[in-house]
C-alpha cells in the first residue's frame, strides 16, 4: 500500500505539488490522471524517494520513504520517467544487475529472470546488447527491470508511451494479473482511454493539486457528466479557468 | 554492505566493453615512456660527448706530435679526402679536422700554426666534438707555449693575466635528476589520464544516458553505489600507473643513459615500491575527477573540465621542480607532490624514508576518503539526479 500524506514540493516559487493526498490500496490499480505539467511525475518521484518533499510524508507498506529509503525501495518496483539502459550490456546482464541489487542471487536470480522474461516475451532480446533497441523494446526491458524482484508495490510513470498496440495489451493484461495477485499498482498517464480501461481508482491532478478522486463512476457523478472524458474536461477547466 | 561488489562488477564489465575509452585510458601509459626513453637517449648521446670520438682528418702527417697527444686523449682519426664544407652541409660527416701543409714549418718557427676545424654549430653532436677537440688542442698549445717561454727564461705564469677557476657543481646526479623529473611527472599523471574516461562515464555519462534515476530507485545505499563506481575508476587509474611503471622499466633496459651518469634501471623491488606508493595517488585522482564530472552538465563539459583539472595537483610538483626546491617536511603532507618526492628517491635507487611514505600515504588516503564521502552525499541530491 502506498500512502501520500499532505505532500508539498516547491521549486523556488513554483508549487509543483500542492498538498496532495493519495492512498493506493493493495489489489487495486490506482491511476494518476492529469494534463502535462500537473505534477504527476514530481509526485511519483517523491514517492520513490528521489525528490525530497518540501513537506508531507510518503509511506510504502508503512515504511516511511524519508526515514528508510532502502527499506521502502525493496518493496517497490519502479518504472521511472527515464528508461536509461546501458548500451553495452545485454538484456540478461541488465536483469541480472538489477536483480542482484535487490539481493537476488544464484538459483533465485535465474528463476526471477525466467519469470520476468515471459511477461513481455523478451526471450529473443535476452542475449542481445541493448544498443539499437527500438523504443518499444527498451520499454519492455525497463518494465522487466521494475518487476524483476516481484515487488508488492508497482509505480509506473507513463508506462504506455511509445509502446505498440500489442505491447499495450500485454501490459494491460499483466497489470490486471498483478492486481488480482493482490499487488498495489500506481501509475500516471495523460491518456484518458488507458486510465478508463485499467483503473479501479482515479486521482485527477491539475496544477499540483488533486481535484477529484474515486472510481470512474464517482468522478462522473462529481462532475455531473456521463463519460469520464467529459468529467475530466469539466473538472480541469474549473481549476485552470478554461471554458469547456 | 556487499552490494558495492555488484555495482563494481557491472561497471567494470560495462567499461571493459568500451574499447575506445580503454585506448584513451591506457595508450598514453604504454607509449609515453617509450617515447621519453627514446628522446632522452638521443638527448644524452648528443649533449654528453662520449669519451671516445672519431674525427675525419686531412693532413694527419703534418703534425704527428699533436696527433699523438690527441690520440692519448681518446681521439681516434680516420683519413679524410673531399670537400669538408659540402660534406658537412650534406650531413655526410659531422666534423672535419684539417692540418695545412705549412703547419710544421710555422710550428718550428714559433709562428702561430693554424688548424682548421670544420663543423656545423647547429648540430649538438658536431658542436660537442668541436668543443672537445678545441679544448684538447688549446691544452696542447698552452703546454708547448709554456715550454717555449721557459726556454727563453720567462716564467710562463706571467702570461696568465687572469685565470678563470671554473667551478661547475652540476653533478651527474643532478643532471640525472632533471631527466628523471620529466619521467616522474608523467608517471604521476598516468593515474589521472587512466581514470578520466571512466570517471566521466560513470557520473556525467550515467546522467546523460538517463540511467542514473533508474539506478537510484534500487534498494542500496548511496555509499554502496558510489563505492562500486569509485573502485572501478580507481582500477583504471591503477592499471595505467602499473603500465607506466613497468613500461618505463622495460624501456630503460634498452636505452643506456650511462654516459649521462644516470642508471635508471628499475629493479622489480623498485617497481613494486613505486606502485604501492602510487595506489593512494590513483584513489585521489579517481575521486577528484569523479567529483568534477558529477557537477558537469554533460559528458563533453566534463571532458573539458578534466583537461584542466589534472594541472591543479601537478602545479606544486612543477613549481618545486622549476624552483629546484629541496624536499621539506610539508611536501609530504601534499598529495601528488609528496608521492613525487618519494618517487625521486626510489628512482635514484635510494631507500624510501618510512616516515615520509606514511605521512603522504595517510594524508592522501584521508583526503580521498573525504572526497568519497562528499561524492556519496551528492549522489542522491536533486541537483545531481535531475539537474535542478
Amino acid at each position: 500500500m502506498i500512502k501520500v500524506d499532505q505532500l508539498y514540493k516547491n521549486f523556488g516559487d513554483v508549487k509543483a505539488v500542492d498538498g496532495v493526498d493519495i492512498v493506493a490500496e493493495d489489489g487495486k490499480i490506482t491511476g494518476l490522471l492529469g494534463p502535462n505539467g500537473a505534477g504527476k511525475t514530481t509526485t511519483l518521484r517523491t514517492i520513490y524517494g528521489l525528490q525530497k518533499p518540501t513537506s508531507g510524508s510518503v509511506s510504502i507498506d508503512g515504511v516511511d520513504v524519508r526515514k528508510d529509503l532502502v527499506g521502502a525501495a525493496a518493496n517497490m518496483g519502479i518504472f521511472p520517467d527515464s528508461i536509461g539502459l546501458y548500451d553495452r550490456l545485454t538484456t540478461r546482464e541488465h536483469l541480472k544487475f538489477y536483480g542482484e541489487m535487490h539481493g537476488l542471487k544464484g538459483q533465485e536470480l535465474e528463476q526471477a529472470i525466467a519469470r520476468t522474461q515471459q511477461y513481455f516475451d523478451i526471450t529473443d532480446l535476452l542475449e542481445r546488447k541493448t544498443k539499437g533497441f527500438s523504443h518499444g523494446q527498451q520499454m519492455k526491458v525497463a518494465l522487466s527491470r521494475a518487476l524483476i524482484h516481484g515487488p508488492r508495490n508497482l509505480i509506473l510513470d507513463e508506462p504506455t508511451n511509445g509502446l505498440d498496440v500489442m505491447s499495450i495489451r500485454l501490459l494491460r493484461e499483466l497489470l490486471h494479473t498483478l492486481r488480482n495477485e493482490g499487488k498495489c499498482i500506481l501509475f500516471s498517464s495523460h491518456v484518458m482511454q488507458e486510465v478508463t480501461a485499467l483503473c479501479d481508482v482515479i486521482y485527477i491532478m491539475a496544477s499540483g493539486k488533486v481535484i477529484a478522486s474515486g472510481t470512474p463512476e464517482e468522478i462522473c457523478e462529481q462532475a455531473g457528466d456521463d463519460t469520464l472524458e467529459d468529467a475530466f474536461v469539466t473538472l480541469i477547466s474549473q481549476v485552470e479557468g478554461i471554458e469547456a | 554492505m556487499s552490494l558495492f561488489k555488484t555495482v563494481f562488477k557491472k561497471e567494470l564489465r560495462d567499461s571493459l566493453r568500451d574499447r575506445r575509452a580503454i585506448m584513451i585510458s591506457l595508450l598514453p601509459a604504454l607509449f609515453a615512456p617509450i617515447l621519453m626513453a627514446t628522446m632522452f637517449h638521443f638527448m644524452v648521446q648528443t649533449r654528453v660527448s662520449t669519451n671516445e670520438i672519431t674525427v675525419p682528418i686531412i693532413g694527419m702527417e703534418n703534425a704527428p706530435d699533436l696527433i699523438q697527444y690527441l690520440e692519448q686523449n681518446e681521439v681516434t682519426f680516420t683519413a679524410y679526402e673531399g670537400d669538408p664544407k659540402a660534406d658537412i652541409q650534406n650531413k655526410n660527416v659531422k666534423i672535419v679536422m684539417e692540418i695545412p701543409d705549412d703547419f710544421e714549418e710555422n710550428f718550428a718557427q714559433s709562428k702561430p700554426a693554424i688548424i682548421y676545424i670544420h663543423s656545423d654549430g647547429s648540430l649538438d653532436k658536431s658542436r660537442a666534438d668541436d668543443r672537445r677537440i678545441s679544448g684538447l688542442i688549446n691544452q696542447y698549445s698552452r703546454t708547448i707555449g709554456n715550454m717555449r717561454l721557459m726556454i727563453h727564461g720567462v716564467n710562463p705564469q706571467i702570461a696568465n693575466a687572469v685565470s678563470i677557476n671554473d667551478k661547475d657543481y652540476s653533478t651527474d646526479e643532478s643532471r640525472a635528476g632533471q631527466i628523471l623529473a620529466g619521467l616522474q611527472i608523467f608517471i604521476m599523471m598516468a593515474a589521472f589520464f587512466g581514470s578520466a574516461p571512466t570517471a566521466i562515464d560513470l557520473t556525467a555519462g550515467e546522467r546523460e544516458r538517463n540511467s542514473l534515476e533508474p539506478l537510484l530507485v534500487h534498494p542500496l545505499t548511496s555509499a554502496n553505489i558510489m563505492l562500486g563506481k569509485w573502485l572501478t575508476v580507481v582500477t583504471y587509474g591503477l592499471l595505467a600507473t602499473i603500465i607506466a611503471v613497468v613500461v618505463t622499466a622495460i624501456a630503460f633496459e634498452f636505452v643506456s643513459l650511462k654516459a649521462a651518469g644516470i642508471d635508471p634501471k628499475l629493479t622489480v623491488t623498485m617497481q613494486i615500491s613505486m606502485i604501492v606508493l602510487l595506489i593512494p595517488n590513483a584513489m585521489f585522482a579517481a575521486g577528484l575527477q569523479m567529483l568534477t564530472s558529477l557537477f558537469a552538465k554533460s559528458f563533453k563539459e566534463a571532458q573539458s573540465y578534466l583537461g584542466f583539472l589534472v594541472f591543479i595537483p601537478m602545479a606544486p610538483v612543477i613549481i618545486t621542480m622549476i624552483g629546484g626546491m629541496k624536499a621539506e617536511g610539508w611536501m609530504f603532507m601534499v598529495p601528488v607532490l609528496g608521492q613525487q618526492q618519494i618517487l625521486t628517491n626510489i628512482m635514484r635507487g635510494e631507500a624510501m624514508i618510512l616516515t615520509q611514505f606514511l605521512s603522504v600515504t595517510a594524508v592522501t588516503v584521508v583526503v580521498s576518503a573525504i572526497i568519497l564521502t562528499v561524492l556519496t552525499k551528492l549522489l542522491r541530491s536533486e541537483r545531481v539526479v535531475y539537474g535542478s
